[in-house]
């Protein structure tokens, strides 16, 4: 499904990903079906739905993180930057140094502060303390939880509260210099102070990331995301800029789902 | 009417599984209670320290301490990181595929077997067919092919092996999956989820199971009892290097056990009757020393447990 050109708000910047006809399986059961999208860099990319419609399947298939655990099987291509990720000469810690992740649950390593921004760096290599306090320091400060554990950074990440843990897994991912970032919905085990602190931050980083979030909070998506995909069944009903898809949906169903009627 | 009978039976259940956990507590407190009076009495340093003396009716059993401390050094040597491995390979790198159900069933059948057959079965494979086969092939004359404390070591190994693996299994499977997605999600390799997330999460349930099992086979008699336990020896299973003047263990030497003196002097000695407190103050030994084996076991948890907050 295409934006329309000339569709009000549209500014077309470039294709970072392009989903080509994606059909996802685990083991027998079809969890997306034939869908076939853009995400546009350095804008925010929302995908909404009701649960089990297939929204985290879509952009686990990016990072090609589900089948680590799970038997999956996949046809048609996601294109990252016009590569296919599921080529066979992919090269997948590289494919997940570029698309970085941030999880339902607030998932820190029972590790310091530190060590849990410091982890992806020290994966590739970097030991060079001076090098890696910089790079704590840039990327905590990036996910907007510098100034709360600045003077801590030595004590565990599980003593941070939830909110601020999802900062660290966000500062986590970025330590490592991704090129888009992932967001499983992010908000749905925080408080709406946490969720406020969140939002403001995905609006900050989209200047230098291309996002795609998962969420099953309308507002939200409405709120922060420049594009929106519903999706029902695991097939992309409806796929536009996110001021279009809220005031003035294509389908039916989108307007049920919007305004509440089901979901 | 009815509500009358579910509290009956409620009670009754409650009753029932309380008089058997202190069954089970009786028991322990039991034994426990009889070797130490019996045992306490004879303990004294040269208990420890001497060797058995006038035909094993008198003096000490510092040769079967050290043996027994020698043999589940050895045993720990090879049983634990041979154990761990299996478990990460089981868990970490085979999905549920044909192979790794075959191998998850024999370790659970292996676990199964009586621990003589693995004494049969350590003659039959470590001495006669690897020990003999060393002996044949460099035409040595008898000299790996006999009882000797690393073919016993090999057997008590094969014995705690299947345990090992399934305690350390547990551990494994208990690092929630988040944590190893977030690894990945930041491009770890296999390994370096292992070794940075996985293994350190695990790392206190590993070695408790490991010492654990450990402390079991420690303990063990059949297995050892054809394999390189020796009824009684005049010199301690070591060697000492030339010119160097170092003593180190011999693991080609054969050795006494706590265990094995316990059963001989129960049921081998020259006067059985005389060495009875012999018998007491071996057996509190040995389970001193497995106790100290679990004591360890459980510093080493909390020890981590505080570490990994």
């Amino acid at each position: 499904m295409k934006v329309k050109q000339g569709t009000k708000g549209h500014q077309e910047t470039k294709t970072k990903i392009k989903l080509d006809g994606l059909t996802f399986y685990y083991g027998k059961l079809k969890a997306i079906d034939n869908i076939s999208m853009e995400f546009f860099e350095c804008k925010v990319t929302a995908i909404i739905g009701p649960s089990g419609c297939g929204k985290s399947t879509l952009i686990k298939s990016i990072n090609r993180i589900s089948e680590i655990t799970n038997d999956v099987q996949i046809e048609g291509k996601v294109l990252l930057d016009n590569k296919n990720v599921y080529d066979r000469d992919i090269d997948l810690v590289d494919l997940r140094r570029r698309v970085g992740m941030v999880f339902q649950r607030p998932n820190p390593f029972p590790k310091s502060i530190y060590d849990n921004v410091a982890f992806g760096p020290r994966l590739y290599g970097a030991n060079n303390k001076k090098q890696l306090d910089e790079i704590v320091e840039y990327s905590l400060t990036k996910s907007a939880l510098w100034n709360e554990v600045k003077d801590r950074l030595n004590q565990s990440a599980i003593g941070l509260s939830g909110g601020q843990q999802q900062r660290l897994c966000i500062a986590r991912a970025l330590a490592v210099d991704p090129e888009v970032l992932l967001m499983d919905e992010p908000c749905s085990a925080l408080d709406p102070t946490a969720t406020a602190r969140i939002e403001e931050l995905i609006e900050d980083l989209k200047k230098y990331y291309t996002i795609a979030i998962v969420t099953h909070n309308m507002q939200q998506a409405a709120r922060i995301s420049d594009y929106t995909g519903f999706l029902l069944n695991g097939q992309l009903i409806e796929y536009n800029i996110t001021t279009e898809i809220f005031t003035n949906p294509d389908k039916k169903v989108t307007e049920d789902y919007i305004t509440g009627r089901f979901g | 009417m009815i509500i009358k009978r579910r509290k009956i039976f409620n009670t009754f259940f409650q009753g029932l599984c309380r008089g058997i956990a202190f069954l089970v507590i009786l028991a322990l407190i039991a034994i426990l209670v009889r070797v130490i009076i019996s045992g306490a009495t004879v303990i004294n340093p040269g208990f420890l320290l001497k060797k058995p003396m006038e035909g094993m009716t008198a003096g000490g059993i510092f040769p079967a301490i050290f043996g027994t401390i020698c043999i589940t050094i050895l045993m720990i040597i090879m049983a634990i990181p041979a154990g761990i491995a299996a478990a990460i390979y089981l868990i970490e790198y085979t999905g549920k595929g044909f192979l790794s159900r075959i191998i998850r069933a024999s370790i659970n059948n292996l676990a199964g077997v009586p621990s003589i057959v693995f004494g049969l079965f350590g003659v039959g494979f470590f001495i006669l067919f690897i020990g003999r086969g060393i002996d044949r092939a460099f035409g040595f004359p008898l000299l790996f092919g006999q009882p000797a404390m690393l073919w016993a070591a090999s057997t008590l190994a094969l014995l705690v092996l299947p345990v090992i693996i399934v305690s350390t299994e547990e551990a494994l499977n208990s690092v929630p999956v988040s944590l190893r997605e977030a690894a990945f999600a930041l491009g770890a390799t296999k390994w370096q989820v292992v070794r940075n997330v996985v293994l350190p999460q695990a790392r206190s349930g590993i070695l408790t199971g490991a010492i654990l099992s450990i402390s079991r086979g420690a303990g063990e008699t059949a297995p050892i009892l054809f394999t390189g336990c020796a009824y009684f020896l005049p010199r301690l299973p070591v060697f000492t290097i030339p010119y160097a003047h170092v003593p180190v263990i011999n693991p080609f030497d054969q050795f006494m056990c706590l265990s094995y003196h316990i059963f001989i002097m129960a049921t081998q000695s020259t006067n059985i009757e005389i060495t009875r407190p012999i018998q007491y103050g071996t057996t509190l030994v040995l389970i001193i020393l497995t106790f100290l084996l679990n004591l360890s076991a459980i510093i080493f948890r909390i020890y981590f447990r505080k570490r990994s907050k």
